[in-house]
């Protein structure tokens, strides 16, 4: 059996906690938020930030249809950015939409600092993120968004 | 599970031979995903296993067939002595497909594809019969067994 903190076991079993994760957004979809959590956390925990999303990519594809901002988010360090060229540019819209609906946590925000710090992110993708995430801290701070 | 003798598995992929060629190509056919599975469970080593499940939008009834033979075989596959306990990737890519699909299928159909995650993840479902599973009780079960913390 697989623990969280066995980080060898748990990656011998990336490729079953991958397949779980588009169940773990209709659980979302359906109120139940957990189930997400707790996969992600066992991706955490095994430290493979990255591998999570590589295979379901054509459900990374049709994702903005359905998913919640706060699921977006989460999931978002995952996806296989590089191989969602027809399909990349919505999600990092939808992304940066939703970046601008969920509150200011230490969840979300390292979440989009991962999203960020991501080896194979394209780089129109991150600048459309940041743009959003530059326009909030401006405006939290009171500041005009520079000409 | 009730294991069928050694003998009886070799004469029906003799029959499935001498049927089929060992490089059929179902490619067009109708019937192309659940062929190809076939084809996995009687040739093992051929390349086919690495197909894709992609394209493949079975009425709600052949889904709950075929995902549960697929666990069915899941679970004699995994209870082979001396065997580590891993689901071939063909299989893993059905659960994924399953639950990929633009709907989720219904409960009684999604729960094959959990079973089949599930005993990839080496959860103990001795106390789960497969007749009686539901998605919300496997659910549970991997989130209890493997996937939360200790």
């Amino acid at each position: 059996m697989a623990k969280v903190g066995d980080l060898r076991t748990l990656w011998g079993k990336h490729r079953a906690i991958t397949t779980l994760l588009p169940y773990t957004v209709w659980q979302e979809i359906d109120g139940r938020p957990e189930v997400l959590d707790a996969c992600l956390h066992a991706a955490r925990a095994a430290g493979t930030l990255g591998f999570v999303w590589y295979g379901p990519s054509r459900f990374a594809n049709t994702l903005p249809a359905k998913v919640t901002s706060r699921a977006t988010i989460l999931l978002s360090p995952h996806f296989p950015w590089c191989s969602l060229a027809e399909r990349g540019d919505g999600l990092a819209q939808h992304l940066a939409a939703a970046i601008t609906t969920v509150p200011d946590t230490k969840e979300f925000t390292q979440s989009i600092v991962d999203i960020l710090s991501g080896d194979m992110i394209p780089t129109g993708t991150v600048s459309s993120i940041g743009l959003v995430v530059c326009g909030l801290e401006n405006n939290a701070n009171g500041a005009e968004w520079p000409n | 599970m009730d294991r069928p003798p050694p003998s009886a598995l070799e004469d029906v992929r003799q029959r499935y031979l001498r049927v089929f060629s060992t490089y059929a190509d179902f490619h067009g056919h109708q019937f192309y995903h659940v062929m190809n599975a076939v084809c996995c469970l009687f040739i093992p080593c051929m390349g086919r296993r690495s197909f894709q499940w992609n394209g493949y939008e079975p009425s709600t009834c052949e889904h709950a067939i075929v995902a549960h033979n697929l666990v069915k075989i899941t679970r004699f596959k995994c209870s082979r002595p001396r065997q580590k306990a891993k689901v071939p990737r063909w299989i893993l890519r059905f659960a994924l497909h399953s639950l990929s699909l633009d709907s989720l299928p219904p409960a009684s159909v999604v729960a094959d594809p959990l079973l089949i995650i599930a005993i990839d993840l080496g959860c103990d479902l001795s106390r789960i019969r497969a007749e009686t599973s539901n998605e919300r009780c496997i659910c549970v079960r991997l989130m209890n067994d493997a996937l939360t913390p200790n």
